[in-house]
């Protein structure tokens, strides 16, 4: 059964320079299974992250829609975590919205700090911690959230290369524990091969679905197993090859 | 490759010391900094004593601290320091709280701040005191009329920075709430709120200062106690070190008054500290 289902989402914003609209969403429709990790993948500014915000309930679609069969819990692309919680507030939030007890909280606590690698940091404010484990925080707040969907809005792309290897495997080994059905949002062609079940590749202007790609590697997956399958290097391939003629054609568009 | 580490040539050396000898010259300048208000006194004060200044104007440190031990001797000073005191107090409350309720309010609801920004935005250029005469017709010349026209000023100064403050929240942390299910009263308290504190105290901060102000300037005129009162009253009585010891004393609980919100913000927003 279908965890996510999208159907003919079209979203249009006002242009800034004429009075015609920008067309940010056009005809995507694609479904997310139960326990499926799906990554959407395409340039910036392909409406990507409009279409998370859709999911979300944050933004509401202009025609078509989105539903989920269950809550959704949401990553964001900057942590968006409170200055004025400490690491353990900020990350049972979801559960004092809800005026959870305080013995679950501190449970609830207690797993997610150890599952993202923070613990010893639980009264830590945020200015006194990195960037990688900001969103760890964040990634823990969603957690325990609980909802039976996960939505990341590229959580690690603002992160230096070697924070978002680790965050990525540490992922990987936190969603083999969950199996939780994710929608996860990148321009990272790596980043999607590593996590993604499917790569539903987007293109920029109007956003629209090129292709939707099964990755074919076993899991539990490590980084090094995977670049050293032969598929990594085809699909990586075939990857580019699909944006680069996404590329070409938004600044065609553009030209015109 | 190998490198090793060389000595300096005495080219180097000499260098190097000229500049660690520059560096103590800069941190001598600095240890005597705090003290350049005490030479000032000093040279006042035998600027005053040899005549170098008019003493009438301008006299000696010594003499207005014998004035000072006096007054206080006396009682007199007591008094009129505990009649401003509580002046301060009652009319800074008064205008605080409603100016950080208002504020947020005008922060959180757009409409309100459609509405209602614009009456606030035109009277704010009023300088405050100018209807303070106005307030004296009203209220009569007893403690309200004070009260308010420093509620005022605190009023306009707390909302102004308080809805800054909720404007400037980072709306990341409002969509964090709502993909939380947090309810409009959670959003506010949680996110709003929070969010405005670190300009809450920069408004309650600039007012407390802009009260002592108006509390001078409402004494002078309408009152025949407090410490604007006593500074007014020498001045026709041509006693100039009391008018030294008024000015010294309300500056001096000004400067405490603000440290005390000081510290009540970094208890408080200990996250804008850093």
């Amino acid at each position: 059964m279908s965890h996510v289902s999208i159907s003919h989402l079209w979203k249009v914003y006002p242009s800034h320079h004429d009075g015609d609209a920008v067309i940010a969403l056009k005809d995507v429709s694609f479904d997310i299974d139960e326990h499926e990790f799906v990554c959407v993948l395409g340039p910036s500014g392909c409406g990507k992250s409009t279409l998370l915000r859709i999911v979300a309930g944050l933004e509401s679609a202009d025609y078509g829609h989105a539903s989920t069969h269950g809550r959704p819990s949401v990553v964001f692309q900057e942590h968006g975590i409170f200055p004025w919680k400490n690491v353990e507030d900020n990350i049972s939030y979801p559960l004092a919205l809800r005026h959870a007890p305080r013995s679950e909280r501190k449970a609830v606590v207690d797993r997610l700090v150890k599952m993202v690698g923070l613990s010893g940091f639980e009264r830590f404010h945020p200015d006194q911690l990195s960037g990688g484990m900001k969103q760890r925080v964040s990634v823990a707040r969603a957690l325990a959230d609980n909802g039976a969907i996960l939505l990341m809005d590229e959580p690690f792309g603002a992160l230096d290369e070697q924070t978002r290897v680790t965050l990525q495997q540490e992922l990987l080994t936190i969603w083999e524990e969950t199996r939780k059905s994710v929608l996860f949002i990148t321009h990272s062609v790596d980043e999607s091969l590593i996590l993604a079940d499917r790569i539903i590749v987007m293109s920029g202007r109007p956003g629209h679905i090129l292709k939707d790609i099964r990755v074919p590697f076993q899991r539990p997956r490590s980084l090094a197993a995977i670049r050293r399958d032969p598929e990594y290097a085809r699909i990586t391939d075939e990857l580019w090859t699909l944006l680069d003629q996404s590329q070409a054609e938004s600044e065609e568009e553009a030209a015109r | 490759m190998t490198s090793s580490i060389q000595e300096p040539s005495q080219e180097v050396r000499h260098a190097l010391k000229a500049s660690l000898k520059q560096r103590k010259g800069s941190r001598a300048i600095r240890i005597i900094g705090p003290f350049t208000p005490l030479a000032l006194l000093v040279i006042w004060e035998f600027a005053s004593r040899f005549g170098w200044v008019d003493a009438r104007f301008f006299p000696a440190p010594s003499s207005i601290f014998s004035t000072f031990v006096e007054l206080l001797q006396s009682g007199v000073l007591m008094d009129h320091t505990v009649i401003s005191l509580v002046r301060i107090l009652v009319g800074f409350t008064l205008g605080a709280i409603p100016g950080v309720l208002v504020g947020v309010l005008l922060g959180s609801l757009e409409w309100a701040r459609i509405l209602f920004e614009p009456i606030f935005a035109s009277m704010l250029p009023i300088p405050k005191i100018t209807i303070y005469p106005l307030l004296m017709l009203i209220f009569g010349l007893g403690e309200t009329s004070k009260w308010l026209i420093i509620a005022i000023g605190v009023f306009f100064t707390v909302m102004f920075n308080t809805l800054g403050g909720v404007l400037q929240t980072n709306l990341l942390l409002f969509d964090v709430a709502k993909a939380n299910g947090a309810n409009p009263w959670q959003q506010w308290a949680g996110v709003a709120l929070p969010s405005a504190l670190p300009s809450v105290f920069t408004g309650l901060k600039l007012a407390l200062g802009g009260s002592f102000v108006v509390l001078a300037a409402s004494e002078y005129v309408g009152s025949q106690s407090g410490l604007g009162y006593m500074i007014w009253s020498a001045w026709s009585t041509f006693s100039v070190s009391k008018m030294y010891v008024g000015i010294v004393v309300i500056s001096v609980l000004g400067y405490c008054a603000t440290s005390l919100v000081s510290l009540a913000q970094r208890l408080l927003v200990p996250w804008a500290r850093r």
